[in-house]
């Protein structure tokens, strides 16, 4: 059995070209290839019929798995989140066959599609794979991965026309504190959907409360409640998390939550209440 | 985003990397569409982070965050992009998408785990 590195480092463009579209960073790229080139090493290799297609798929479903952790690690980013931006001055394809789904615009796009959905587009749309074998890298059905890539495309032009920042959605968050901290309960009702949620992550302080708070009345009620003792002396600092509006609470200079709002025509759906020390503290870790 | 052929959006590209040199206002005002959008990424550092700007908010940021920056224009993501040194360090790299013929986004890094590649 040969030691496997001509192979690997042969495909070893296109590797990285499928983890970093798919991620949006570079430095989880290298850390998947890193995962698939020990993978390979620990594997049985004459009993691989082809390394390239092996490679590709290990390396497919890995970024899959960190996709979906990144998800949730973007959610708790303060401030708009970018990709990591890579130089392709020596190779503007990022070892692809086209220089497809390479641009932020389109990285940004991917990012609001499933795990699923971005790696059946990207193997499509920038190597060029066949469906037959995406089907086989993401375990579907060849035409349900042709359906994914159909839906995936449709999505981006989509979105490519929807607004990014809504000035609405600032106006209603900031009605959101005034009432807030006023314990105004009328006001808060009427800017509630109906079904609003009130989500809270304390990481186990007593102050959070652990279960959500669903309708209007009674997230009104809830955050009515307790406006006296937890607004006092406290700054707010606006921003953004994971492309919505949000509000950084801090008191004596301390961070100690941040408030994120999502809203529809009908009003406030979506309140984020953060409070988890350990996520207020690495939300500067990537 | 982009209906401008990629030679020209170059070509816009080198004009902003220009008109930030000189602090020129209104030629970047005439480069960017009136409803531009930048986005910033700080990092997630609490302190420097922001709202999406729009508008007559973008210039003066994207100038602040240039100022006194050497500036190139390299390939970035597979297009032209403005990027930043100061020193030998890359301390900024801004990219940008279209729309028409002027720049509609405008996407700032700062971060400093983002730019590490670009600094070993």
């Amino acid at each position: 059995m040969s030691d496997g590195v001509e192979q690997f480092l042969e495909v070893r463009p296109r590797l990285f070209g499928i983890a970093y579209r798919m991620l949006g960073s570079a430095t989880e790229a290298e850390d998947i290839l890193q995962e698939v080139w020990l993978r390979w090493q620990g594997y049985d290799r004459d009993t691989v019929e082809s390394p390239a297609a092996f490679l590709a798929t290990a390396t497919t479903r890995l970024a899959i798995n960190a996709a979906t952790s990144a998800r949730a690690r973007h959610e708790t980013y303060i401030g708009p989140w970018l990709p990591e931006p890579v130089d392709t001055s020596a190779d503007p394809a990022l070892g692809a066959e086209r220089g497809e789904a390479l641009e932020f615009a389109v990285l940004l796009l991917l990012e609001k599609l499933s795990p699923v959905e971005r790696a059946a587009y990207v193997l499509r749309e920038a190597f060029d794979y066949p469906y037959s074998t995406i089907a086989e890298i993401v375990q579907l059905k060849e035409p349900a991965v042709r359906q994914l890539v159909s839906r995936a495309r449709k999505h981006l032009v989509a979105e490519r026309r929807a607004p990014v920042a809504s000035k609405q959605q600032r106006e209603l968050l900031a009605a959101f504190l005034e009432a807030a901290q006023a314990g105004d309960f009328e006001t808060l009702e009427k800017l509630f959907a109906e079904d609003v949620v009130s989500y809270s992550d304390g990481g186990g302080l007593a102050l959070a409360a652990r279960i959500p708070v669903i309708g209007r009345t009674r997230v009104a009620k809830f955050v009515a409640a307790f406006a006296s003792h937890f607004w006092t002396g406290v700054s707010l600092r606006w921003t953004e998390a994971n492309g919505q509006p949000s509000v950084v609470l801090s008191r004596d200079g301390v961070d100690f939550t941040v408030v994120t709002a999502t809203a529809s025509d009908a009003g406030i759906d979506q309140l984020l209440w953060m409070m988890n020390p350990e996520k207020l503290g690495s939300v500067s870790a990537r | 985003m982009t209906t401008l052929p990629p030679g020209e959006r170059d070509a816009v590209v080198h004009q902003v990397r220009d008109a930030c040199e000189r602090r020129d206002v209104p030629s970047l005002h005439s480069l960017l569409s009136p409803e531009v959008v930048a986005l910033i990424d700080t990092g997630g550092d609490l302190i420097a982070s922001t709202w999406p700007l729009t508008g007559d908010e973008v210039v003066p940021r994207l100038l602040d965050a240039l100022d006194g920056a050497g500036l190139s224009v390299q390939q970035v993501n597979g297009v032209c992009a403005i990027v930043a040194r100061r020193g030998e360090r890359v301390s900024c790299i801004v990219s940008f998408g279209f729309e028409g013929n002027r720049i509609a986004r405008v996407w700032i890094t700062l971060s400093p785990l983002k730019l590490r590649r670009w600094n070993s």
